[in-house]
């Protein structure tokens, strides 16, 4: 064989097997593991705007180059007072105005339109799904115990049908205050289930928890953490403070840096 | 040709020394009560429809015929008119008919003369001439067209007013052929347009031609069961046969249900009827089916089943543009998704937050969520711009925690509650307060002061105290 020739060979082969390889994959469904764009290439403008959406913070848009993928189970995670809530109002509020419908699950029922209202969320655009107002703090007892696995069930039922109904940009379910506890009892595969559900959608859905419990490998999962040194801050501005917030797992992101986020005062 | 249908109203029982018409009084008569049969539909049009599809009624008691091309079935004008006499007859109806070559020379002969009348064409005019000018006092409104499409509407007619005919009989004027018999232009000079057309009427022309009303069709389906059904399982299979035809109908008429009623019929004999509004025209019988099905799983039934009806309310059928970009929820899908999570979470948990004119803490609504899939996106002046801070959104608790809290100077700097999960602690910053008040004038008026406060376990809250009251409580999470 000339030299040509090997060198032909060597530059064919492996292209082929790529091939190959993602044939295998889309047949099982599997292709986005591998061959979504972003890892080769900077995705255009229009690809982003496609295929994520954006938070509205754009120094974390910038981390996650566009904004949590559609068609992906991603999770925002943290303490309390993080701003978890904060910045999925604001990533609902920017598809709101864009003329896509959102959806809120809010299975303890502790969502405050009137201080979501500042950010200028599009509300005749945004279905919110009620759970019953039952007291985290109250699962010591049996009853209120059962209650509140029934109201998340009753939730994931509700994001189960949503998502399948389509239609949707952001589909939102707030489990920041269902203790680990309850989320325990879950089996794995629900979140299995609704990832096949959207995937390949055009829906982004969204969990809010206290630490990540679905680990879908095409979401992102974003850790929110206040900032340390932010009292000072705060002491500059009274009812203002700064969030942290880390890319803690997703593919193409880096996820050892963390960016700065100012979290403004709610409004009254 | 046309024939006219004039049902007389019945004579007013004012005799007092007749007992019989005393127990009549308050009573409808039986005339009246003819005019509608059980299933809605006037046994005057009904006669009308067995003899042409086109017809066009003018109020309750007068119906319109075009009879073209029924002489080959029933012979001359005459013989059209007697059998239509007979077939009035055989329903109860003592009818004026009167057969023309104009709808406007019909309906006043009919209205004027009782029996039958046929007028030879051409004579319209000659055979009006002796009826009296208020002949003309009802025609105005009987010509204008009972439609409910608005572009359909004939330009209005107006009739004969009492004055007017005052003013005409002291011209002299008497009979419609008077009036028939006046110069155009000098009556124009002097009445303008409306006495010009009057003219035309008087001498039995038409200022439009018929407009056939259409036919309503009742959207109703219904099916005897041999053997009960107790369930709604094996109730799907029997609403999807009774969907499905009546959907096809629907499709046919280019109509779309907007209220759906189901009627079901108990061993016991009791009706268990329930009815669905829908929030957009639809005529998709998977749809439709889902939807009666997810109601009566929230209202079942009592009893075993024996029959069932079901039955559209319709409008006309639904066209909608699309954006090419857009991601359209149809409303079909929509619908269902909406009913399907009102029955898992119940119906008055489901929907879109709204804002109330308030100030009270944490007021809200829920509202329909119905998202115009047609409407574009907001204008970029009110979209939220990209940015690089977020907004605190609370977490508010229905049900506000008891708390202790110490003040100093007036502020709060410990806050502590019994309940577990919040361990609470020195408040590291608070701002407040914000006082806020109303509803004095209802039976609960609120007047309180809100405070957002950090604890040192790195978490704010938002507390208030009611003023005038000691009690502090939790309102909500900060996050």
């Amino acid at each position: 064989m000339s030299p040509a020739a090997a060198a032909r060979t060597t530059t064919v082969a492996p292209s082929l097997r790529r091939e190959e390889l993602e044939s295998l994959l889309r047949l099982r469904k599997l292709d986005h593991t591998v061959t979504a764009p972003g890892l080769e290439t900077e995705p255009s403008s229009h690809d982003v705007v496609r295929m994520m959406v954006p938070t509205g913070l754009s120094d974390l848009d910038a981390r996650l180059r566009g904004g949590i993928p559609r068609g992906q189970l991603s999770e925002v995670v943290g303490p309390r007072s993080s701003g978890r809530l904060a910045m999925m109002v604001s990533t609902l509020a920017g598809a709101t105005a864009r003329g896509e419908a959102v959806a809120l699950i809010d299975p303890l029922d502790m969502f405050d339109p009137v201080s979501a209202s500042a950010s200028r969320i599009d509300f005749s655009r945004m279905l919110w799904v009620r759970g019953e107002a039952t007291s985290s703090s109250r699962i010591s007892l049996s009853c209120e115990y059962g209650t509140l696995q029934k109201s998340l069930d009753r939730a994931v039922k509700a994001v189960n049908l949503i998502l399948q109904a389509g239609g949707f940009g952001v589909v939102v379910l707030d489990l920041a205050d269902i203790g680990p506890q309850v989320l325990g009892r879950l089996p794995f595969t629900t979140w299995l289930r609704l990832h096949r559900v959207i995937e390949g959608s055009e829906t982004a859905c969204v969990l809010i928890g206290s630490e990540p419990i679905a680990r879908s490998a095409g979401g992102v999962c974003i850790q929110l953490a206040p900032e340390p040194g932010a009292r000072e801050h705060r002491a500059q501005e009274p009812g203002a403070h700064q969030i942290r917030a880390r890319v803690v797992r997703a593919r193409a992101v880096e996820s050892d840096r963390h960016v700065c986020v100012p979290l403004s005062a709610a409004a009254c | 040709m046309f024939a006219c249908l004039y049902l007389p109203p019945p004579v007013k029982a004012s005799i007092v020394h007749r007992p019989s018409s005393i127990i009549s009084r308050g009573r409808s008569t039986i005339d009246d009560r003819r005019l509608t049969i059980d299933d809605g539909r006037s046994p005057l049009i009904t006669l009308a429809r067995d003899f042409s599809p086109r017809i066009e009624t003018h109020g309750e008691r007068v119906v319109t015929l075009d009879i073209s091309g029924l002489g080959s079935l029933l012979g001359d004008a005459r013989a059209i008119g007697e059998q239509l006499r007979r077939n009035a007859a055989d329903s109860g109806l003592r009818v004026n008919i009167a057969i023309a070559s104009t709808i406007t020379a019909a309906i006043l002969l009919a209205q004027s003369r009782a029996g039958l009348t046929v007028v030879p064409p051409g004579a319209e005019a000659s055979t009006l001439a002796p009826l009296p000018l208020s002949a003309l006092s009802q025609l105005g409104s009987r010509l204008q067209v009972s439609s409910s499409r608005p572009e359909a509407r004939s330009p209005s007619f107006d009739s004969l007013r009492t004055p007017e005919v005052d003013q005409l009989t002291r011209w002299g004027l008497r009979t419609l052929g008077d009036l028939a018999a006046l110069p155009s232009a000098d009556l124009s000079e002097r009445l303008g347009q409306d006495g010009l057309l009057w003219q035309r009427w008087a001498r039995g022309e038409d200022a439009r031609p018929l407009v056939p009303a259409a036919i309503e069709d009742r959207f109703e389906e219904s099916l005897e069961l041999e053997w009960p059904i107790d369930g709604l399982e094996p109730l799907s299979f029997v609403l999807a046969r009774l969907f499905e035809p009546l959907c096809e109908r629907l499709e046919q008429r280019d109509r779309g249900a907007i209220a759906l009623h189901v009627t079901l019929t108990l061993v016991t004999r009791e009706r268990h009827e329930r009815s669905v509004q829908l929030p957009a025209p639809m005529r998709d019988a998977r749809v439709l089916r889902t939807l009666a099905l997810l109601d009566l799983e929230s209202h079942p039934p009592p009893a075993a089943i024996d029959r069932v009806a079901v039955g559209v309310d319709v409008t006309e059928g639904r066209v909608l543009q699309f954006g090419l970009f857009a991601r359209a929820l149809p409303a079909e899908k929509l619908a269902t998704l909406l009913a399907r999570l009102g029955a898992l979470m119940g119906s008055d948990r489901v929907g879109a937050p709204g804002l109330v004119d308030s100030y009270r803490p944490g007021a809200f609504v829920m509202t329909e969520f119905a998202p115009d899939a047609t409407a574009s996106a907001r204008p970029k002046a009110q979209s939220p711009e990209p940015g690089a801070h977020a907004m605190q959104v609370i977490r508010r608790f229905r049900a506000p925690i008891p708390a202790r809290v110490t003040l100093e100077q007036g502020r709060p700097v410990r806050v502590t509650t019994d309940r577990r999960g919040f361990s609470g602690g020195k408040v590291e910053r608070c701002d407040g307060p914000w006082r806020s008040s109303g509803d004095w004038w209802h039976q609960k008026p609120w007047n309180c002061d809100e405070w957002d406060v950090a604890l040192s376990d790195g978490v704010s809250y938002r507390i208030s105290q009611a003023r005038g009251d000691s009690a502090w409580f939790i309102d909500g999470m900060l996050d």
